[in-house]
């Protein structure tokens, strides 16, 4: 099977930083920062935080498992969900470190310093023999964790999103949906979207 | 949140260097998850939807892989017990370190670990029964209150209700949506001020201590951080003469001699006469 990196190779080239600003990279550096802060213990950096190790096993307190009651389906005892679920909390709380030194994380560096988020505990799981993901399973759980992220984070606008979501159906209509959502068409044909 | 449609295709520098990256053309669908999510509801149902709601082909495509991508919950590999572990090592991650892992500005955050300590202790049970009276309120009477709930999952939808009136009658979703919003808004409601002390009152569930696994562990190590910078300051302010008493400049000392004047023989020849109250010559 065709991977989905290679299917999608009409996708802008991920070097490309110049739609960046070095602003928006700085808080994006500090954000991720702050999550491997979390994750490896600055008097230990060798080291993961057991609590972390914890999570990835799927072991949560059961009120963190109420802030994704509305799931669907419910968060399950899997290495994917785990991780999910584990990303979403780091990420909410990286968030909430950076507000509280005043400093304001645009929604899109949250996007992508969340999937930098995944990434680094897809490695950590990994490494120490939690799970062996595959490449579409590292994509699913970045979809189920943006999923997870929008009941539970308080910064989601629905009626915002619903207006963006319009433009998406209007990019549909007009056959220009390659436009506002790169690949993502080829994608979803190569994972055997109906 | 917006603009997350606008920032798809934007590429970051990435902090570190990871072997197993999410693909970009998944982050495009991942907006698709956030807006879909929001606007329809849960995406099991939207993904089955997509053609009846007379989408385009394309973004029926899109709608189900975002649904079956975002769901896999129910056929991943389970978790049983715990498992092993060999050895947290960071391994490639530290060496693909563009940075250093210190960069964190320490106070705030451990002010931010003792704020979220101090209100999980303070807040304690109550917020969590409200809390729990929030998360089974946004699930129980969703039933019982379907015209109600779907009225606002419908007016949640009212733009895609033009290209589809059906969407929010054929979403079964929908009637969760509207209310697991409105639980979210009330949480929203009690926030004051902004960092982590805001968010946990704007999330009583966080408030109430639920974040035992990483929570407490960064409390923890937090205060463990802040012991160790105190001590070093200890240690910074002796660490030279400077701490030592000087001569306001322009003065001198008298000249006299400090052995001649502290010495040791000298003292050895008075004592204390207690009963005098005096310094007398000794026997």
């Amino acid at each position: 099977m065709v991977q989905p990196e290679q299917k999608a190779a009409n996708m802008p080239p991920a070097t490309d930083s110049a739609d960046v600003s070095p602003e928006e990279q700085a808080i994006y550096d500090m954000m991720v920062r702050e999550a491997l802060g979390i994750i490896y213990p600055e008097d230990d950096p060798g080291n993961a935080r057991p609590q972390i190790l914890e999570n990835l096993r799927g072991e949560f307190d059961q009120q963190v498992m109420q802030m994704f009651a509305q799931a669907e389906p419910p968060v399950q005892q899997t290495a994917q969900d785990a991780l999910a679920v584990t990303a979403v909390i780091l990420t909410m709380m990286v968030e909430a470190m950076l507000a509280q030194k005043g400093t304001d994380v645009a929604d899109d560096v949250a996007f992508y310093a969340g999937a930098e988020i995944i990434e680094l505990l897809v490695e950590l799981a990994e490494t120490v023999g939690i799970a062996d993901f595959q490449q579409n399973e590292v994509d699913d759980i970045a979809l189920r964790a943006m999923d997870l992220y929008r009941m539970a984070s308080p910064r989601v606008d629905t009626e915002a999103l619903t207006a963006e979501f319009e433009e998406i159906i209007a990019a549909g209509e007009a056959g220009k949906l390659n436009d506002l959502l790169p690949g993502a068409e080829q994608y979803a044909q190569s994972r055997g979207g109906a | 949140m917006s603009g997350i449609i606008k920032s798809v295709g934007k590429a970051f520098k990435k902090v570190t260097k990871v072997v197993k990256k999410v693909a970009l053309p998944a982050l495009a669908i991942g907006a698709v998850v956030l807006t879909g999510g929001a606007a329809l509801g849960a995406l099991p149902s939207i993904g089955a939807l997509g053609a009846k709601l007379g989408l385009s082909a394309g973004l029926t495509s899109i709608l189900s892989t975002a649904a079956s991508g975002a769901t896999f919950g129910a056929v991943g590999s389970l978790l049983m017990g715990k498992n092993p572990i060999k050895g947290a090592t960071t391994g490639l991650l530290i060496g693909g370190l563009t940075g250093g892992i210190g960069a964190i500005g320490a106070a705030p955050a451990a002010s931010a670990g003792q704020a979220a300590a101090g209100t999980a202790t303070s807040i304690g049970g109550a917020a969590a029964k409200a809390a729990a009276n929030a998360a089974s309120g946004a699930v129980s009477p969703a039933i019982a209150a379907a015209p109600q709930a779907i009225g606002r999952a419908m007016s949640n939808v009212g733009g895609i209700g033009s290209a589809s009136p059906t969407v929010a009658a054929l979403t079964p979703a929908g009637v969760a949506a509207a209310p697991t919003v409105a639980a979210v808004n009330a949480t929203g409601a009690t926030a004051s001020g902004g960092g982590l002390l805001g968010f946990l009152n704007r999330n009583p569930l966080l408030a109430s201590g639920l974040i035992q696994g990483i929570g407490s562990g960064m409390v923890a190590g937090e205060q463990a951080k802040e012991a160790r910078r105190a001590r070093e300051q200890v240690e910074a302010n002796y660490g030279d003469m400077s701490a030592l008493f000087r001569l306001p400049d322009g003065q001198q000392a008298s000249g006299q001699d400090a052995s001649a004047r502290y010495d040791g023989a000298v003292y050895g020849k008075v004592r204390y006469d207690p009963q005098t109250g005096r310094v007398v010559q000794r026997a």
